[in-house]
């Protein structure tokens, strides 16, 4: 697998499974808890024969004691597919948040894909919106790699609409600098519809603690928004971007969604661990 | 150059550092910078003051600098130092009657008259004489002048104070020469505290007086009435020293009296009666050898009429001797001219315009007598004895010069170097004001 500079992330994240948080929608046979019940060897209930069961399944030593027809259940697994939902807006180029993105995607794909889960990716890029559908064949995370590294980051594109309807993985990768509101109320959708929803937030370290050098600083998204920093407001934008940041943890997370702050000089393969832990980085189930 | 006020020169260049400083804090826009959370930042003015490690306008500050430096050293009293030796002379010359040999004392001032140094000379009024072209020492040698005027060291320590404090400007010490025979009547009140002024040491080179020789019953009245009012108190004028002769007569002056009056170490004193006029209270002061005060019941007379009587009578005398310009000898208590001497070849010849009434005991009483001395000394004022030494060590002080540095502390700025530095300083701002509108445009 020709995953570049991805090689080392991918070795250190080896063996990190991604178990689903709920039990997935029945389907191919995979490694996550399924709703529904399958005929493995595993016992798990009984439930009366109905018109259409399979005579097989009929525990036949049941039937000679109690003389009534019972199907014998044994417990499903299933795939999850996992779509990665990718920020390429031009203020994920400062510093290092676009390669902590990357990284996060591949190793985060690796591990999805380790467990046979199908995994896509949707990149909303500067000028078009790239997808690559969820897939389980082999390479498939070289090709996201060499995917995310062909894309500059550039203008923004709207993240809400990107999140699919299935009730799959859905992983956004953005600095939620963009249309944050309509893409939570999205992902609490995606929730409601039995899919799991994680919003990796990505913040710089220049963006959390500026250096004390005055200057005027420019939004590449916006840039009629043109403000001095200066020591005299460096305090001042130091609190407000906690808020806001303290603000949008509490209100992601109100919504069940899984949500993580990932500093841009962050050691990716913990922050993988992190992500996958059932308990989430949070706590939180 | 030195400065008298160097606070104010102080001041400007903390005014100076102000504006440097002031240059560093300009409020020109800090450099653009790209950050995404730039809408955290607070919203103030994009111009926002930003510190710079280097001043923005370099030639807009060089003018305010420069202005702030030059008003502060305008302000600051500049002195310019003189070039010369570290220890200056200033030597102070008596030119007064008193001196017997006048030569001989310019040649003496002349000895210790250095370069760079100043030469006050004196008699009644002191000045400072001019240096030569070529910027040495002034030159002592006396002037034809008469002397008939007598010496005020007063007046002389003023004005040596004074040309002490100019020549002190780049000096270490200044040396005062005083080159006199120091008369008695050189000295008045004012002397001693005068002198106090001068902050060290004077040498004094004392040079021979004129030596007068007493003659008694040497003044004589002529009046029409035996029960003149002046008789006793002439009878009792004690004349010690003065080898002249004095005619007093109240009559206008005659030919004879005229005739009389060339002769050397004469003294024709015209002082008309006053007649039938009515005495006022006032008050006369006359200035000889020792100032006379009387305060009492006179009439005030008219001094012209003594002069053309004198012209009448002695037209033939003056053709050949011209007078000289008149000295007041004494004044009214409002300051006006009470009694005059004018110079008439070898003698000389005086008018009195103070009346004395015939009722009274005033001619009987002390004040009245040193009055009358005063009128009776012999032209162009009594010669007292030189002092003695003692009094001479005491004018002398000790043996420090005086320290230029105390001097320069009562100096005076030079106007010339303050006008000049507030000159350039107005084209300064005249400068700055040109540059700031065209980087304003």
């Amino acid at each position: 697998m020709a995953v570049g500079p991805y090689g080392a992330l991918l070795d250190a994240v080896r063996g990190v499974r991604w178990p689903a948080r709920a039990p997935v929608p029945g389907g191919v046979p995979g490694a996550h808890q399924a709703r529904s019940r399958g005929v493995a060897p595993e016992f798990a209930e009984y439930r009366p024969y109905r018109q259409g069961d399979d005579p097989r399944r009929i525990d036949w030593k049941l039937l000679a004691r109690s003389d009534k027809a019972f199907i014998r259940l044994a417990p499903d697994h299933a795939t999850l597919g996992t779509t990665f939902i990718v920020d390429a807006s031009a203020s994920m180029s400062f510093a290092g948040k676009w390669m902590l993105a990357k990284r996060l995607v591949v190793a985060l794909a690796a591990v999805a894909h380790s467990s046979a889960d199908p995994v896509g990716l949707v990149i909303a890029g500067p000028s078009s919106v790239r997808r690559l559908p969820p897939r389980a064949r082999g390479g498939v995370i070289a090709e996201i790699a060499r995917t995310l590294d062909a894309v500059s980051p550039g203008s923004s594109q709207p993240l809400a609409a990107l999140v699919p309807g299935s009730a799959a993985r859905c992983v956004v990768v953005t600095d939620a600098l963009g249309d944050l509101d309509e893409l939570r109320l999205a992902l609490a959708q995606h929730r409601a519809r039995g899919g799991e929803s994680h919003l990796l937030h990505v913040v710089s370290r220049e963006e959390l603690d500026p250096s004390a050098e005055s200057r005027l600083v420019v939004d590449p998204e916006d840039e009629t928004i043109e403000r001095p920093l200066v020591p005299a407001t460096l305090d001042s934008y130091r609190a407000r971007f906690g808020e806001w940041r303290a603000d949008v943890a509490q209100r992601v997370r109100g919504e069940g969604i899984a949500y993580q702050e990932v500093c841009d000089d962050a050691v990716v393969d913990a922050v993988v661990r992190r992500v996958v832990s059932p308990r989430g980085a949070d706590g939180r189930r | 150059m030195s400065f008298l006020a160097p606070l104010m020169l102080a001041i400007g260049a903390l005014a100076a550092t102000a504006v440097v400083a002031l240059h560093l804090l300009t409020t020109r826009r800090p450099p653009k910078a790209v950050l995404p959370t730039a809408r955290f930042v607070p919203v103030s003015d994009a111009s926002a003051v930003a510190r710079s490690s280097r001043p923005t306008d370099l030639l807009l500050l060089a003018c305010r600098v420069l202005a702030v430096l030059l008003l502060g050293a305008a302000f600051a009293q500049p002195v310019l130092d003189l070039p010369g030796p570290s220890v200056r002379s200033v030597v102070v010359l008596d030119r007064s009657a008193s001196v017997a040999d006048p030569a001989v004392a310019a040649r003496l001032a002349g000895e210790r008259l250095t370069a760079g140094g100043a030469l006050v000379v004196f008699d009644t009024v002191a000045r400072e004489q001019s240096a030569d072209s070529t910027g040495g020492a002034p030159s002592t040698a006396p002037r034809t002048a008469p002397r008939a005027a007598s010496g005020i060291l007063s007046a002389a320590f003023v004005v040596a104070t004074r040309a002490g404090r100019r020549v002190a400007r780049g000096a270490d010490s200044v040396r005062l020469v005083l080159v006199s025979p120091l008369a008695e009547e050189e000295f008045d009140a004012a002397t001693d505290a005068l002198r106090a002024e001068w902050p060290g040491s004077i040498e004094i080179v004392r040079v021979a007086a004129v030596t007068d020789t007493a003659r008694r019953g040497a003044v004589r009245l002529v009046s029409a009435t035996v029960d003149d009012p002046l008789a006793p108190a002439i009878a009792r004028l004690d004349v010690a020293r003065g080898a002249h002769e004095v005619r007093i007569t109240r009559a206008p002056p005659s030919a004879a009296d005229s005739a009389w009056v060339t002769a050397p170490e004469r003294v024709l004193v015209y002082w008309p009666s006053p007649g039938d006029a009515v005495p006022v209270a006032d008050g006369v002061t006359a200035f000889g050898l020792h100032t006379a005060t009387i305060v009492a019941p006179l009439v005030r007379m008219p001094l012209d009429g003594s002069s053309g009587a004198l012209r009448q009578g002695a037209a033939r005398e003056m053709a050949s001797a011209p007078a000289v310009p008149s000295r007041v000898i004494a004044r009214w208590r409002d300051g006006t001219v009470a009694a005059t001497e004018s110079a008439l070849a070898s003698g000389c010849v005086r008018s009195v315009g103070v009346g004395v009434p015939f009722a009274g005991d005033l001619t009987l009483r002390a004040p009245f007598d040193r009055f009358l001395a005063a009128l009776v000394e012999p032209c162009g004022g009594a010669r007292g004895r030189a002092v003695t030494d003692s009094v001479a060590g005491r004018l002398a002080g000790g043996a420090q010069l005086a320290s230029a540095r105390r001097l320069a502390a009562g100096a005076t700025a030079d106007r010339g170097a303050a006008a000049l530095l507030l000159s350039l300083a107005l084209v300064a701002l005249a400068a700055e004001w040109l540059l700031r509108r065209r980087v304003t445009k």
